[in-house]
């Protein structure tokens, strides 16, 4: 059904001006990175200067008083010996020193800040599915560019590189495609530390169990708009509260898991992004009788990085596209 | 750890997770309940009363095949997901993709219309389209199978038991699909799921429906 939706908004689409730019860059990162080919370098300056010296040494020893020495695959072993040491020395240090700027100096959590990692995040402007991966990479503060394309046009590249044709797509480093937002999530989770999902492998899976449910929700919300016929409109507003229904029980705290915003509440926010463009156009308001979710709701609208998510005009471009598609939402009395 | 499997005979979705539990050799239960008539129990465990759920340790419940399926391949070694987050976060697009095909099957047995039954069709061949560059080998990350394969052998079990209804055999363009599909169906954690009379229950489904697809020239 999710799929479903994001395969047949071929149709219906508006277009839109592509256009590109790139997040400012985080000052609190900018140093670290900014040091990376300094640590680098001064790493196998120092390296090769000790090297240089101690081989210098031995030579010297060699020559005077170890004739025996000269023996090459002693000196090779000898060699080897002494790399590997000063080699421990400096990473000792190496990590020292990422110690005290990260926080941490474990090294899958900075493998993102010593390995330049490009990510473009191909985009519609609308899309809900999208904005999940955007707020989330704005939450993690993790640098992207971004890319708009118009679905109803699309462009040669993107056909190629999108394996679904669907939005949104994540390349990397310039070649590798990742695609699914749920997928895509996951993926830049594991970029930075701390991560979003919970450590324990039942808690993570429950956690996506209701990302995917959240899917579904904003599959919903969607049909809502295109709707053509009031027996079809009742079907989905009857579906849309029986999703609230199901989802009440689990908002129990602030955000999904707790007072803090995880990865599942990036799934969930879209929904009420959606939501709350769409409702000038409902009868009801089908928060009323949950107020914990829309206390929910309110939170992750809340949240800056849900609101550096939105594209401006939001609001405008999806009352205009409600409009064209002219549903039974626009033709209800 | 006691895993408990609820399952409905004929779900695509269940077949997924029977398959990979049994292909890492993890002892489970497996209840089957009538998705037509749900017992009061299945509507208060299964959040969502949708099949599959896990349920591990008589209490906690997990829901939605492909989380389910990470989460037993969590339980014991080796991983049937690829170690580089990359490679992983690609299988499991595919595994999504994978999701996909079972619902267009059920809206090609459901369709009442020519329209629609149509519509379907030329979705199923996009489908397999879209899938025939991801098989190069002989499962679909190399000659092993992966967590991913589990989630595409359910759409073949379906198909052998449709394929009589349908006019064109939609795998012909495409016999590296066709090979895979009898890879899968080859493995024995597959067939071990797939439940006895199955083709005769699926078949049952298909007429009681009634759908363009029986009633077509």
């Amino acid at each position: 059904m999710v799929a479903q939706f994001q395969y047949r908004s071929v149709q219906n689409i508006r277009k839109n001006k592509g256009c590109k730019f790139t997040m400012p860059r985080q000052s609190q990162r900018s140093i670290v990175q900014d040091l990376r080919p300094s640590i680098l370098i001064s790493f196998i300056s120092y390296a090769y200067f000790i090297l240089s010296i101690k081989i210098y040494h031995i030579q010297n020893q060699l020559r005077t008083n170890f004739q025996y020495l000269r023996d090459k695959t002693i000196l090779l072993c000898l060699l080897k010996n002494l790399i590997i040491h000063e080699l421990i020395n400096k990473i000792i240090l190496i990590k020292y020193y990422v110690l005290q700027e990260l926080g941490t100096s474990n090294l899958q959590d900075i493998k993102y800040y010593l390995i330049k990692m490009s990510l473009k995040l191909v985009s519609f402007n609308i899309c809900p599915y999208v904005l999940r991966v955007a707020a989330a990479l704005n939450f993690k503060q993790i640098q992207y560019d971004i890319e708009f394309i118009d679905l109803e046009n699309k462009p040669e590249w993107f056909v190629k590189a999108s394996p679904l044709e669907k939005v949104p797509i994540l390349i990397i480093d310039g070649t590798k495609v990742l695609f699914e937002s749920n997928v895509i999530l996951d993926y830049i989770d594991q970029l930075t530390p701390p991560s979003l999902q919970p450590q324990d492998p039942f808690e993570r899976a429950l956690a996506r169990g209701k990302q995917e449910f959240a899917g579904e929700v904003l599959s919903t919300v969607n049909r809502l708009v295109y709707s053509q016929t009031k027996d079809n409109f009742d079907e989905v507003i009857a579906d849309l509260k029986w999703y609230f229904e199901k989802l009440s029980p689990w908002i129990q705290h602030k955000f999904l898991l707790g007072d803090e915003p995880r990865l599942a509440d990036f799934s969930f926010a879209p929904i009420f992004t959606s939501l709350h463009a769409i409702q000038p156009f409902l009868k009801e308001d089908y928060l009323e009788k949950h107020p914990n979710i829309r206390q929910y709701a309110d939170n992750l609208l809340a949240l800056e990085s849900v609101q550096k998510a939105i594209v401006p005009q939001y609001h405008e471009i999806v009352s205009q596209r409600i409009k064209k598609i002219d549903g039974y939402i626009v033709k209800q009395v | 750890m006691s895993l408990k499997l609820v399952s409905y005979n004929i779900c695509p979705y269940v077949l997924r997770v029977a398959a990979a539990l049994n292909f890492k050799q993890i002892k489970y239960d497996i209840e089957f309940i009538d998705i037509e008539n749900k017992p009061e129990w299945f509507a208060q465990a299964s959040p969502l009363e949708k099949v599959p759920i896990l349920i591990v340790d008589g209490t906690k419940v997990l829901f939605e095949s492909n989380v389910i399926l990470d989460y037993i391949d969590s339980l014991s070694l080796p991983s049937l997901q690829p170690q580089d987050p990359f490679e992983r976060g690609l299988a499991r697009a595919k595994q999504e993709f994978a999701g996909e095909v079972p619902t267009n099957i059920h809206n090609i047995i459901y369709a009442q219309t020519k329209e629609k039954f149509q519509e379907n069709i030329a979705d199923f061949n996009w489908y397999l389209d879209k899938l025939s560059p991801w098989i190069q080998h002989k499962f679909l990350l190399g000659d092993e199978p992966r967590l991913a394969d589990f989630s595409f052998a359910s759409i073949f079990t379906s198909l052998n038991v449709i394929q009589p209804f349908l006019k064109e055999d939609h795998l012909q363009k495409y016999p590296n699909i066709k090979q895979y599909a009898l890879n899968l169906l080859a493995l024995e954690s597959v067939q071990r799921a797939i439940v006895p009379q199955y083709s005769e229950l699926l078949t049952q489904t298909i007429k009681t429906v009634n759908g363009y697809i029986i009633r077509q020239e």
